[in-house]
């Protein structure tokens, strides 16, 4: 597998999680957000093929994010990465624009399942 | 997949999520409206991701049940009530233990299920759905304050603090050879070896202020522990306090920052135990019940002053002087002195490890302790009291424990390094500024008697060809001192070695540091001295 990724998530140690997994699948991560704002003005900048979202965030929260991203660009291609027990955000985040979601704590094999279905 | 790489960063991330979760809580007690609820429930939503995915199972069953509570609570489905309180503080320390469990050496899992049960049954909804009327408007400003605050944000690098410290040792040496340096390229007097010389040292200059810089952390990392210590003693000793600080983002060095979290905490803890009197004593006293305890941290030039307050019973001159007669320390038939000669009465090391002291005082456990800790740090302390109204603690700190300026002075053939922080201004022995008053020596400077110390005879040296003929002028809290020399060899950064103290003798010096010509020199220590 091959592509561009932005990796959205508050916490710097789910960032690395998310990263190691994806680039041993041969993925790019060219950025990195900590909350929602960050995520939007970096997907406006990079262009990646795919963003990795997580949902509770500071300053602007995941869904918010998707909201923003998917007006500024119809196409792009987002997974949510959600906790147990967020049925109704993620309901929330796939009815805003996200494609897909996976639940935390992360199976490298879910992650990279749910990436191929968002990218393929 | 495995996750033993990343029980470093869990731990760095959670720790900073407990700090702001018992921040929250603190909030969350004072106002039951405010935004805390939304910062708690995200603190704790991290946790119990970042649990869940390194597989600490205590921790991710004990998040997760509180993050159920939390939603409950901010989407008003509970109230914020005591029993909620407290369970809330039980369990953000049982976190914390479940945490450091879980990362330890031999990992093992916390036992949850009681606050798990407590919790569940806490979440349980009552009847009637209750609501808030303001709470449309709380977020509505949170979320003005929130956009503000994130265009501002700017891009942090996480760095092995060991690192910085590493580089900041070497900056130190490199300090010393750019010295060594200059007074090599003055000796050989080449233009071009000078130019370049020249060069070098202010780049070394700016690489230092730069470390310096980046070494430089807010206060608020130490004193955001405080409000939990300080909520939780004024609890068990049955005072009402209210906690103010003031001045959170002045920064210190990350070296000095660590090193005073701990007389601090001691200046509090000993506020509220012996300073702050119980609500009913003080309601007598037509005080509010409510204490106020202040602590401050304010920039002053290179140094920083961490001050702590208390409004509470003050020191009581008349219980301390005669117990200050007994032990020597004053002389014998006095009767009266200033509220200021007591309290440097007080904070002498030995007067108030007297436990009877401290008890009728209400100061002064382990005062020497504080007093010595700053002194180590090349800081001083100073205490104001007014009986009945209060007492004010101040803390002197130098920004960095690592590098400081001081000025050269020589005796005979000895060269002594006196550290700027304390010195006052420097000028030549004038004829008859030296008198004798009450058989001392005192300098007469613009008509003020000072004592005078000569350098000469604290360090022993026989008197030889140098002529005692410089004077710096020494300035601790409000006591002062002339130190005579022979010469002063100009101003130096210098980087301290401290020595483990041997004999008396040594309590003269804090430690002692290389010159630019390779030789070793003391520091003065003018806490000892003045």
């Amino acid at each position: 597998m091959s592509g561009t990724v932005l990796v959205c998530d508050d916490a710097l140690f789910m960032r690395s999680m998310v990263k190691d997994i994806l680039a041993q699948a041969g993925f790019t991560v060219v950025g990195e957000a900590e909350n929602g704002m960050r995520a939007v003005e970096q997907y406006a900048a990079l262009k990646p093929d795919l963003v990795t979202m997580d949902i509770i965030m500071p300053e602007m929260g995941g869904i918010e994010a998707v909201r923003q991203i998917i007006e500024a660009d119809p196409q792009a291609r987002i997974l949510m990465c959600s906790a147990m027990g967020q049925q109704a955000l993620v309901a929330e985040a796939i009815a805003a624009g996200a494609k897909d979601f996976v639940v935390k704590p992360f199976q490298p094999s879910r992650v990279l399942e749910a990436v191929q279905r968002v990218l393929g | 997949m495995d996750t033993s790489g990343y029980a470093k960063l869990f731990l760095t991330e959670s720790r900073e999520h407990l700090v702001e979760i018992n921040n929250a809580l603190l909030a969350l007690e004072r106002d039951a409206n405010s935004d805390a609820v939304d910062e708690l429930f995200r603190a704790v939503h991290s946790i119990k991701g970042m649990s869940g995915a390194m597989g600490y199972k205590s921790v991710t069953e004990l998040s997760h049940e509180l993050e159920n509570l939390l939603d409950k609570l901010r989407n008003g489905k509970i109230l914020v009530t005591t029993q909620v309180m407290d369970t809330l503080f039980t369990s953000s320390d049982a976190l914390e233990t479940a945490i450091s469990l879980a990362t330890s050496d031999k990992p093992r899992d916390l036992i949850v299920n009681t606050l798990v049960d407590q919790l569940r049954e806490l979440a349980q909804e009552p009847e009637e759905p209750q609501t808030f009327t303001a709470e449309f408007q709380v977020l509505a400003e949170t979320k003005g304050a929130a956009q503000a605050k994130a265009e501002h944000a700017p891009r942090h690098v996480r760095i092995d603090a060991r690192r910085l410290d590493n580089l900041m040792n070497a900056v130190g040496e490199l300090v010393i050879v750019r010295d060594r340096l200059t007074l090599i390229s003055a000796q050989i007097d080449d233009p071009s070896l000078s130019e370049a010389t020249l060069k070098a040292s202010q780049l070394i200059g700016n690489l230092q202020n730069e470390i310096m810089t980046i070494r430089m952390l807010p206060v608020w990392q130490v004193f955001d522990r405080f409000p939990r210590v300080v909520r939780d003693t004024a609890h068990l000793l049955g005072k009402r306090v209210e906690f103010i600080i003031e001045g959170k983002e002045i920064e210190l060095d990350r070296s000095m920052l660590e090193e005073m979290g701990e007389p601090v905490l001691h200046l509090l803890r000993n506020a509220l135990d012996h300073g702050i009197e119980l609500p009913e004593e003080r309601v007598a006293k037509d005080k509010p019940a409510v204490a106020r305890l202040t602590l401050t941290a304010e920039r002053d030039r290179s140094t920083v002053l961490i001050r702590v307050s208390d409004d509470g019973r003050g020191i009581d001159p008349d219980l301390v002087l005669p117990r200050a007669i007994e032990l020597g320390l004053i002389e014998e038939g006095t009767t009266t002195l200033s509220d200021e000669d007591l309290i440097r009465v007080i904070s002498r090391p030995g007067f108030s490890t007297a436990k009877k002291i401290t008890d009728i005082s209400g100061r002064g456990v382990g005062f020497d302790i504080v007093a010595t800790r700053v002194r180590a740090l090349g800081g001083s302390l100073e205490v104001r009291s007014v009986p009945g109204r209060g007492t004010t603690v101040t803390l002197r700190l130098p920004l960095t424990l690592a590098i400081s300026r001081a000025l050269l002075a020589r005796v005979e053939e000895e060269v002594y390094a006196i550290p700027l922080t304390h010195i006052v201004e420097t000028f030549s022995l004038a004829p008859g500024m030296l008198q004798h008053v009450k058989g001392r020596e005192v300098l007469v400077i613009r008509d003020e008697p000072v004592p005078a110390i000569r350098l000469r005879d604290r360090v022993g040296l026989q008197k030889g060809n140098g002529q005692s003929s410089q004077v710096v002028l020494m300035e601790l809290a409000d006591r002062r001192a002339g130190l005579v020399v022979d010469e002063f060899l100009g101003q130096q950064e210098i980087v301290m070695k401290q020595f483990d103290a041997v004999g008396e003798d040594s309590s003269l010096f804090s430690g002692a540091t290389i010159l630019g010509d390779g030789a070793p020199a003391l520091i003065i220590d003018p806490t000892t001295l003045v």
